[in-house]
């Protein structure tokens, strides 16, 4: 496994280049499509220049062409946007197989669920898209409040459709680290190349409304490999990783996601999830399995639970992690490196960094703790140029550490409730208004 | 060279909001701004902000003065000011009032010591309805599902 590591240190051709790439529309991005020299100019002309002769090809040399000539329409950095995204999802396609090929396990193949048609949200998107126009053509780097504020009428109508709730998301936790930075000109350093992530992410999805996955019921057991919690102020999308058996044995990711408000984090977050949540956060703290019932599995790897599942016996993560499979891959249009989680058990010297800019606060699982692991249990990641590890699971002497062990009884210590706080201040105001 | 990134630290709280008091604290329009509640009358709510520059304004929501005003910011916005602290760093609330000399302020007295203004008379409806819009995150409805997209904001 080290060995395998080891192959890993040298990244797959290409790939460097096509973050380079990215970086040159990120630069334009920031610097704003109204103010572009020569320099910025000659740059996009170079990223066309590697579209030549793909299906993108015409579309993106027009829009460079377009901006060049400063006719900004919403069309051209769509098209913009569309060739980021290109480049990154190529990039993830070659670093999925590298890790794959190391680990020696096949890829389960991917399934294209049939973008809807936007109907109701035509309108809606469009406006999200005009917006995401008049940000690059600012240049985000001479961001005020006042670019960003007359987006928030558009922005609580994304959030009101549920079909739009991976866009509204999106847009909600961008908008959010914008009004942090603003005004851009007094910020020290601007994270371009995540901006560059996050507004291109953005803009390719006001083109479509996603399809929904194919699913079908499931029953067995599931043994959790440890918690995976992502969240900006306004939304909390945690995933419990997990090898779910129900005759054959697979990785599932259990998702929980919600909107919330910036005051409700941490362990409090839980509340906004309910029964169902409890008994899989008393599992973690109990190191034990999870009799899950009339579950719908999805062929996107999601394993949602439609009622409380049952605390079976004493789990054992190491014992079954050379059963650990591959996800599916997401859609074509959504491929980012970002989004690449291969669950991986890693023995001592692996020589993989730690990414703790994914570790919570609270976690029982810090990287102090995974650095001593006799062996862990995480998820393989790519940020930053290189490979990381995402510590799920870390053994030591006694019982194992897991990532969110600690929140059961992290919740015990919560005194009131803001979620219910907040509800009684909602419904005695708004009646008494 | 410059590091490419996708997932940053940041966005955390600076500590535990206590939502009971002040259940709805902003950073908007230059002001410090939200809602306190009341200490002795459960129905009652005060709307208050105070600016960069130091001008305050503290007033029920059915816009009656409030009566700890006197010549200066009353109970309410020192409440306020604390609960920003928490929810956005002492370092950002200063800056955002326009106080960015010199280490952050440890507290809402310190910082608002720091500050000179005036009372201002304002209608407290469009911080209150800012509010109630605040509040529809706990009714919002999502998809069941992972959120791919959550996966660029590590907590």
């Amino acid at each position: 496994m080290v060995r395998a590591m080891n192959a890993l240190t040298t990244l797959p051709p290409g790939v460097d280049e096509a973050l380079g790439l990215a970086g040159q529309l990120d630069d334009a991005l920031l610097h704003g499509f109204a103010r572009l020299g020569d320099e910025h100019r000659d740059r996009l002309e170079a990223l066309a220049g590697v579209f030549e002769g793909s299906p993108l090809g015409p579309a993106v040399a027009e829009a460079v062409a377009a901006v060049g000539r400063s006719e900004f329409v919403a069309r051209s950095f769509l098209t913009l946007a569309s060739a980021r995204v290109a480049l990154l999802g190529a990039a993830h396609d070659a670093l999925l197989a590298q890790a794959r090929e190391a680990l020696g396990r096949p890829s389960p193949p991917a399934e294209e669920p049939t973008p809807r048609p936007a109907a109701g949200s035509a309108a809606l998107l469009a406006s999200s898209q005009q917006w995401l126009s008049e940000l690059a053509i600012a240049g985000l780097s001479h961001l005020e409040e006042t670019t960003v504020a007359p987006f928030a009428a558009t922005l609580e109508n994304l959030q009101a459709d549920p079909d739009l709730t991976g866009l509204a998301a999106l847009l909600t936790g961008f908008v959010n680290e914008l009004m942090r930075h603003a005004p851009a000109s007094k910020s020290a350093s601007l994270p371009s190349f995540r901006w560059g992530d996050l507004w291109s992410a953005a803009m390719v999805r006001t083109h479509q409304v996603p399809g929904s996955p194919t699913f079908r019921e499931a029953e067995g057991v599931l043994t959790p490999l440890g918690l995976d919690v992502q969240a900006h102020e306004n939304f909390a999308c945690f995933v419990l990783y997990g090898l779910f058996d129900d005759g054959e044995a697979r990785t599932v990711r259990v998702p929980f996601s919600g909107y919330k408000v910036d005051a409700i984090a941490g362990a409090e977050a839980w509340d906004l999830f309910g029964d169902v949540a409890e008994p899989v956060l008393k599992a973690l703290d109990g190191r034990k399995t999870l009799r899950v019932a009339r579950a719908e599995l999805r062929a996107d790897g999601d394993l949602i639970l439609r009622s409380p599942p049952e605390a079976a016996g004493a789990a054992d993560p190491f014992g079954l992690a050379d059963r650990l499979t591959a996800t599916p891959p997401p859609p074509a249009l959504y491929r980012h490196p970002v989004h690449i989680a291969e669950p991986v058990k890693l023995p001592r010297g692996h020589g993989l960094p730690i990414a703790t800019e994914r570790i919570p606060d609270g976690s029982e699982l810090t990287k102090d703790v995974a650095g001593e692991a006799t062996e862990l249990i995480g998820l393989l990641r790519f940020d930053r140029g290189g490979w990381r590890v995402q510590p799920l699971c870390a053994g030591t002497r006694k019982k194992y550490a897991i990532a969110g062990g600690e929140l059961t009884a992290a919740r015990k210590k919560l005194k009131n409730r803001s979620l219910d706080v907040l509800k009684e201040r909602s419904s005695r105001l708004l009646r008494g208004s | 060279m410059r590091e490419r990134a996708s997932v940053v630290e940041g966005g955390r709280p600076a500590g535990r909001r206590t939502v009971k008091d002040v259940p709805f604290v902003e950073l908007s329009g230059g002001r410090v701004q939200g809602v306190v509640s009341s200490g002795s009358d459960v129905e009652r709510v005060y709307v208050s902000f105070v600016e960069s520059g130091g001008g305050y304004s503290c007033c029920t929501n059915n816009n009656r003065p409030c009566g700890g005003l006197r010549g200066a910011p009353c109970k309410h916005i020192h409440e306020l000011v604390d609960e920003a602290i928490l929810q956005f760093g002492a370092a950002r609330v200063a800056a955002y009032l326009g106080v960015a000399d010199g280490p952050p302020p440890e507290d809402a007295r310190t910082l608002l010591g720091g500050l000179r203004g005036d009372e201002r008379k304002e209608s407290p409806g469009v911080v209150f309805s800012r509010f109630l819009s605040y509040l529809r995150y706990c009714e919002l409805q999502a998809r069941p599902g992972t959120v791919l997209e959550m996966g660029w904001f590590a907590p």
